[in-house]
């Protein structure tokens, strides 16, 4: 890895895409005013729309259901959207990589049991797992008031555990086949302790695998993050407002945090009418996978080049 | 003197709850300065007992009986700690494909001073003076180059230079080769093994040469076993054996040397020659030692010293015949 990476271009154009949509976000309250709800619109006085407005009534993106202008909401929304993605993905792959270390080294008699354990819970759709856990969160913050910070950390550990089980199977299987490789018997074979072989053959061996599951981390947890906005699990939690005219009003979740999961949750029922408003959060959703496409491509091709022995 | 003494070595492997005999009661000896070649067709067990001398099997694979000794330890009941110091110092190994036995994101200075580093054997500080003395004596012209390349940039025979140093950095008492150069042309093979000989010959340390070629055992062994199935079915002095073969599967495994000149194609299998001897000055030649066929009687069968450092296996007359 190290300097061959910043070679690759995809791995630049890549990093370039998401680096530039973070940055944006964090400057954007400086370019923006903070999203109006303009709900109304008038010509010459006259009533002559609701939100949500397409995108040629309001460019470039239209509004959402609340008449709030997309772009704003959605470069707004970044920031939480993508740094969460990447602290679920870190942490995840950070807990596995340990667990899978000790579980690898340590717990010969159990494994068998622990790796059929892991096999069952894979086939269970991590986004009906999480939905499990989290429904009930929501429903506590709406009956006794939850904090938001506290609700975000108890939502991101939650997102983080769901994730850890398959990748510790994935990892003590892909040392395990390091261990076997030839120059690991090598290296043992010239009287290295084990300890030495994992920190200096195996560890590094397993580094460049734990970025390249980084990156396909980050791009799970944001698929998962768009089911649970469809189900209207937002992180940060939501608070109810009531919408609709003075006759006829009803309950409405908001997300708090405005991360893009929750546009899509919020303008679920918006679909049919004004597809616009999903699919432009979900073109959002498409460019940053895009991009850790990209990167995933630069990273593999990196590998694979150190593999065939160019060195780095 | 004997530096080395296997004795009644027994490995099996457990796999899908099976037990799997691989090393079935095997016996020799390696005296100091000596080079013994292991021969077999490929997998007769000639890895297996080699990784066994180290420790170094395979998870799933154990050793059920036997002694290994060295220098009047017993290798097999030995601590980690101990068999560690014993490794790469006492006895190294070089393996079989160099392309595959050093990691390739490691630069060769570093890998070839790996042993000398944990045995603390020089000092820190010069280890990068004694890893360019090791390279240019195993005959690399720009040591210092190669010092900082990475594996993929060195040829095959080069890496297997590489794997060479590595194993002589400690200056071991004995050092197993298996198959140091099945993965070279044949030029290099020579230089390869040759450069391995000078070495020998001028430190008398003793070699494991593991091969499947009677070629280079006729040039650079002392003495040879040969095994098949797990067993050692004929060991003798090399000038003995060339002589006077006795057991079926000797004779076979030589009239299948391949010639110089030919391509060099893993060794055939010689299930297919015709066994014609089936008895050696009355003693009977058990079949399982000669044929793979799976339906053939199997049958107890011992070492039988037929003269002095000669020994051929013959079916065990006083045991009854198995059939599986
Ligand atoms: N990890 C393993 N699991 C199960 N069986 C094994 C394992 N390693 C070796 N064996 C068995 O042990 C036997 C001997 O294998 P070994 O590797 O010693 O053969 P070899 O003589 O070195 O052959 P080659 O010339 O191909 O290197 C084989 O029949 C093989 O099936
Ligand atoms: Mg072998």
């Amino acid at each position: 890895m190290r300097l061959a990476i910043w070679k690759q271009p995809q791995f630049l154009i890549g990093s370039f895409i998401l680096l530039s949509m973070i940055i944006l976000s964090f400057m954007s309250p400086l370019f923006f005013d903070p999203p109006q709800e303009v709900k109304y619109l008038y010509e010459d006085g006259k009533l002559v729309d609701v939100a949500p407005f397409s995108p040629s009534q309001v460019p470039p993106f239209g509004t959402d259901k609340f008449g709030r202008n997309l772009l704003t909401l959605l470069i707004n929304g970044a920031k939480y959207t993508l740094l969460i993605a990447i602290v679920i993905a870190v942490f995840r792959v950070f807990l596995s990589g340990l667990f899978a270390i000790v579980y690898h080294h340590y717990n010969v008699k159990l494994r068998p049991l622990l790796e059929d354990l892991v096999e069952s819970t894979i086939f269970v759709p991590t986004s009906i797992l999480a939905y499990l856990l989290l429904a009930p969160l929501a429903v506590k913050q709406a009956q006794e008031g939850i904090g938001f910070f506290e609700i975000v950390v108890i939502q991101c550990i939650i997102l983080i555990f769901i994730g850890v089980p398959p990748l510790i199977s994935i990892f003590s299987k892909d040392m395990g086949r390091i261990t076997r490789k030839e120059h690991i018997v090598s290296t043992l074979s010239l009287g290295a302790k084990h300890r030495y072989v994992y920190i200096k053959h195996v560890l590094p061996e397993m580094g460049s695998r734990f970025l390249l599951v980084i990156a396909q981390q980050i791009i799970q947890v944001l698929i998962l993050l768009a089911h649970l906005g469809v189900l209207l699990i937002f992180l940060g939690g939501v608070k109810t407002i009531l919408d609709g005219d003075l006759l006829s009003t009803h309950e409405v979740f908001v997300s708090l945090t405005g991360e893009w999961s929750g546009l899509i949750g919020n303008n679920f029922q918006e679909i049919v009418h004004s597809p616009h408003v999903i699919l432009v959060p979900l073109g959002f959703f498409s460019l940053t996978i895009f991009s850790m496409n990209l990167i995933i491509n630069g990273m593999q091709n990196t590998m694979k080049k150190i593999e065939r022995g160019a060195g780095s | 003197m004997k530096l080395l003494e296997v004795q009644n070595l027994k490995v099996s492997f457990r796999s899908r709850k099976e037990e799997l005999n691989a090393i079935d009661d095997i016996s020799f000896s390696i005296n100091k300065g000596e080079t013994v070649a292991l021969i077999g067709e490929s997998g007769s067990g000639k890895s297996v007992t080699s990784l066994s001398v180290l420790g170094l099997l395979p998870k799933n694979g154990r050793v059920v009986g036997g002694h290994i000794f060295y220098e009047n330890k017993d290798l097999l009941r030995l601590g980690k700690k101990e068999l560690g110091k014993i490794r790469g110092k006492q006895i190294s190994m070089i393996f079989q494909d160099a392309s595959i036995s050093l990691n390739p994101s490691m630069k060769i200075g570093k890998q070839i001073t790996q042993g000398l580093a944990y045995h603390r054997i020089i000092a820190r500080k010069e280890l990068k003076r004694e890893a360019l003395r090791l390279l240019a004596k195993v005959g690399f012209h720009k040591p210092k180059e190669v010092f900082n390349q990475y594996p993929g940039q060195l040829s095959g025979g080069m890496k297997q230079r590489v794997l060479i140093t590595m194993a002589i950095s400690c200056n071991p008492q004995l050092i197993i080769a298996d198959e140091p150069t099945t993965a070279l042309d044949v030029t290099t093979q020579k230089q390869i093994l040759d450069l391995m000989n000078d070495y020998k010959q001028s430190t008398n340390t003793s070699i494991l040469l593991i091969t499947h070629d009677f070629g280079l055992v006729a040039e650079y062994a002392d003495r040879v076993m040969v095994m098949f199935g797990g067993k050692i079915v004929e060991a003798a002095d090399v000038f003995t054996l060339f002589k006077k073969p006795i057991h079926p599967y000797t004779k076979g495994l030589m009239n299948s040397i391949p010639k110089i000149e030919e391509p060099r194609n893993h060794l055939q299998t010689i299930k297919d020659a015709v066994i014609e001897e089936t008895a050696y000055e009355g003693r009977i030649f058990a079949p399982e030692t000669f044929s793979a066929d799976e339906k053939v009687y199997h049958s107890p069968s011992t070492l039988i010293e037929v003269e002095p450092g000669h020994h051929v296996r013959f079916f065990n007359e006083s045991s009854e015949v198995l059939i599986r």
